[in-house]
């Protein structure tokens, strides 16, 4: 085989079934790429020889044993939005190895389970949906019962981390009539600072910024807690999880954002459970602080069968699906395609981890 | 009360307690109108509690501002020129001697209802797609999903790409098709008269602020026609989410019955999902539990149905893919608050001898 560009070798390690389709798809789009995959569960046993010749890895949760087994590799593309579960490897801490990770593929299914968690929530559809289990009529005066049903309009969404995710809830949210705020670690003081370089699902997302009438930032407490201040409705916790976001929001923070219980608040966490301080969380639901939230994460998973947060009427507790569907792997793969496609051009990445700032 | 007569009489017979902050502000507004203010109850005791009325009431009333509460004879209240509705439909007036025999205006509350009802078609159709109620039973359960990751979830599908179908792009047609936009979703539109130019597509009714499609600029294709095959042929669109926000009229009744079901679905091959936020009889309900039964279709909210309160022994309580609520998606705290800001404009209008937002035309029907 003479000639033509520098073969690549990628390994893809995957849980569930073979992509085949996707597959074929790629070895034709690549012919250069040699592609083998390999499943990654239920208990991986990947030979020793698959890791030699690896250039490229695409995967979730299985790593090389160690680095020597690996000498070629320059680029790991994780098929998550975050990349924690690589960063206590050797790969992310003893080596330069290009890490990319999936962020821009969630956007729409996530931003859905949030507008979902946050309707199910206003328009008290588990006392509607217990109303049908009894074929119930509502009360006799049904008109009563949900008179203080109040819609989104008017009010407003705090999206604290205005990535991908947070675009698309926040594209939905202004559709539906709400003021939308942003929130970001470093400021977004230009037009051209609030674009969206990344991957965009199209017909989704917020690509040039426009979607926020105000954006806040800075890690530090003072600054969270300005942004904290602005009268939040309804709060999206988007942010990744990095030694600076562990426990993000605590009861201070709570306070801030409800004005010590005075206005009702709504928090929703698809993020990272370690973000909020649970036990605080669960304090202030418990006294009013805070006034409901929808968890798609938690601290740790599986949440523990005893923890109070299940039993809360006002708390909506799903296990960390809220990304899963049937468009994720074939949306993995395309960003993964312009990565590929990018590489062989030498051109930068999408995605790539700033092992500087966590993620 | 030195000065004038009152130049209008406003008569507000409604199923609400009286918000004195909004009735003081129309009163600071229209020092011209003498406002009475009177809550009636939602139950059947309400054709009791108009005979329960002071005497002669009705004599000095020109604006009557209610749900159902109409004057039991047009000759009772000579004076009355308009009637103002605080519900979208009017078909609860459409038996009463006022409609069938006066040309008093009639206007309705369309417009204010979009948001809070579009939140319960998106919220209704996630609920289903996302499986929330198996969710909803989990955490009940304390249970974190099935052991090993791979979960039922992994089937579940989001909008992005798929099609809305509107049938009734009216206000609440228009916010649906405003967030199902917002979350990737291509909408097409369907409505009674062709909209073939731009000043047809735009919304000239109440739109509550930061809502709706003006300008008629969400949908990618319209459709039109009261007739069954121009029906039949939106339907046959691809549609994979089908709103259903046509007003109640002679021609809309059981508008949808098997061979609409059939076409929406592709024959059963493509089986869509139903909204009806409008009212049960635009559907035919026994055809649509057969359609669901047999999966033509692939699911329902149903807000409306035929008749109200749905009987207890309805198929529909219990089929796995149907949720049903008893006619709550417009109600909420800003209801009383948007149609009071309806009220306000027609009466602005009314005084200025201007065209009224939102008057039913009889020979139509809404």
């Amino acid at each position: 085989m003479g000639g033509g560009p520098a073969k690549e070798h990628l390994l893809i390690l995957l849980p569930g079934a073979e992509p085949k389709e996707i597959l074929s798809a790629l070895r034709k789009r690549f012919p250069h790429i040699e592609i083998t995959y390999l499943s990654a569960s239920p208990s991986p046993s990947i030979p020793d020889k698959a890791w030699n010749d690896v250039t490229i890895l695409y995967t979730l949760f299985t790593f090389p044993p160690s680095l020597s087994l690996c000498p070629h590799l320059r680029v790991v593309q994780l098929a998550s939005a975050g990349s924690n579960q690589i960063q206590s490897h050797p790969i992310y801490t003893s080596s330069d190895i290009i890490i990319t990770t999936a962020s821009g593929i969630h956007g729409p299914q996530i931003a859905e389970w949030c507008i979902m968690t946050a309707l199910v929530q206003s328009h008290e559809y588990n006392k509607l949906h217990d109303f049908q289990k009894e074929h119930r009529w509502g009360k006799k005066e049904a008109g009563s019962d949900f008179m203080h049903v109040r819609d989104m309009v008017g009010r407003r969404l705090g999206v604290l981390g205005y990535g991908s995710i947070g675009r698309q809830v926040g594209r939905v949210g202004k559709a539906l009539g709400m003021d939308v705020i942003a929130y970001t670690a470093t400021p977004k003081d230009s037009a051209e600072k609030k674009k969206d370089q990344g991957f965009i699902v199209p017909g989704t997302g917020d690509a040039e910024g426009v979607v926020p009438s105000a954006w806040y930032s800075g890690l530090d407490k003072a600054s969270l807690r300005h942004f904290l201040k602005q009268e939040i409705d309804w709060l999206v916790v988007s942010v990744p999880l990095t030694k600076e976001t562990r426990h993000f929001l605590s009861m201070d923070e709570f306070k801030a954002l409800s004005q010590d219980g005075t206005r009702p608040v709504f928090v929703q966490n698809i993020a990272r459970g370690p973000i909020l301080d649970q036990p605080a969380l669960i304090r202030a639901l418990k006294d009013g602080t805070v006034a409901g939230a929808a968890l798609d994460v938690t601290d740790p998973e599986p949440l523990p069968e005893d923890s109070e947060l299940w039993d809360m009427e006002n708390v909506i507790v799903t296990p960390h699906v809220s990304a899963a569907g049937v468009a994720y792997e074939e949306r993995a793969f395309r960003l993964f395609e312009v990565n590929l496609e990018r590489l062989g051009k030498g051109e930068g990445l999408l995605n790539v981890v700033r092992r500087e700032r966590g993620y | 009360m030195g000065g004038g007569p009152f130049k209008e009489h406003l008569l507000c017979l409604l199923p609400a307690p009286e918000s004195k902050e909004i009735l003081d502000g129309l009163r600071k507004k229209f020092p011209n109108i003498e406002i009475t203010y009177r809550q009636v109850s939602m139950t059947s005791d309400a054709e009791e509690q108009i005979k329960a009325l002071p005497e002669g009431i009705w004599k000095d009333v020109t604006i009557l501002y209610t749900l159902f509460s109409f004057p039991e004879k047009p000759s009772d209240a000579p004076k009355l020129k308009l009637v103002q509705l605080i519900s979208a439909g009017s078909n609860q007036v459409q038996k009463h001697p006022i409609y069938t025999e006066t040309n008093v205006a009639i206007t309705t509350s369309s417009g204010i209802h979009g948001p809070q009802i579009a939140e319960w078609c998106v919220m209704t159709a996630l609920v289903q797609s996302h499986k929330y109620n198996s969710l909803h039973d989990l955490q009940k359960e304390h249970k974190w999903g099935k052991s090993g990751g791979k979960t039922d979830y992994h089937d579940v599908r989001d909008m992005v790409g798929r099609r809305l179908g509107v049938l009734g792009y009216g206000s609440i047609g228009r916010q649906v098709g405003r967030v199902a936009k917002a979350m990737g979703m291509d909408v097409v539109a369907y409505t009674a008269t062709p909209k073939d130019t731009p000043e047809k597509k735009k919304d000239r009714g109440f739109i509550v602020p930061g809502t709706g499609d003006i300008d008629g600029e969400v949908p990618s294709a319209w459709y039109s026609g009261l007739d069954k095959e121009s029906r039949i042929h939106f339907l046959k669109q691809d549609i994979d989410w089908l709103i259903v926000s046509v007003p109640l009229t002679d021609q809309t009744h059981h508008f949808l019955s098997t061979d609409e079901f059939k076409a929406l679905s592709q024959d059963g091959k493509k089986p869509a999902f139903v909204t009806n936020i409008a009212r049960g009889p635009i559907i035919d309900q026994p055809k649509l539990i057969e359609a669901l039964k047999n999966n033509t279709l692939a699911g329902a909210a149903l807000d409306v149905t035929d008749p109200e309160p749905l009987p207890e022994d309805s198929e529909l309580w219990d089929l796995p893919n149907v949720t049903v609520t008893p006619h709550v998606s417009g109600v909420g705290s800003s209801y009383t608050e948007r149609s009071f800001k309806v009220l306000e404009e027609n009466l602005t209008r009314l005084d200025k001898g201007e065209k009224l937002l939102n008057e039913v035309k009889r020979e139509r029907g809404y």
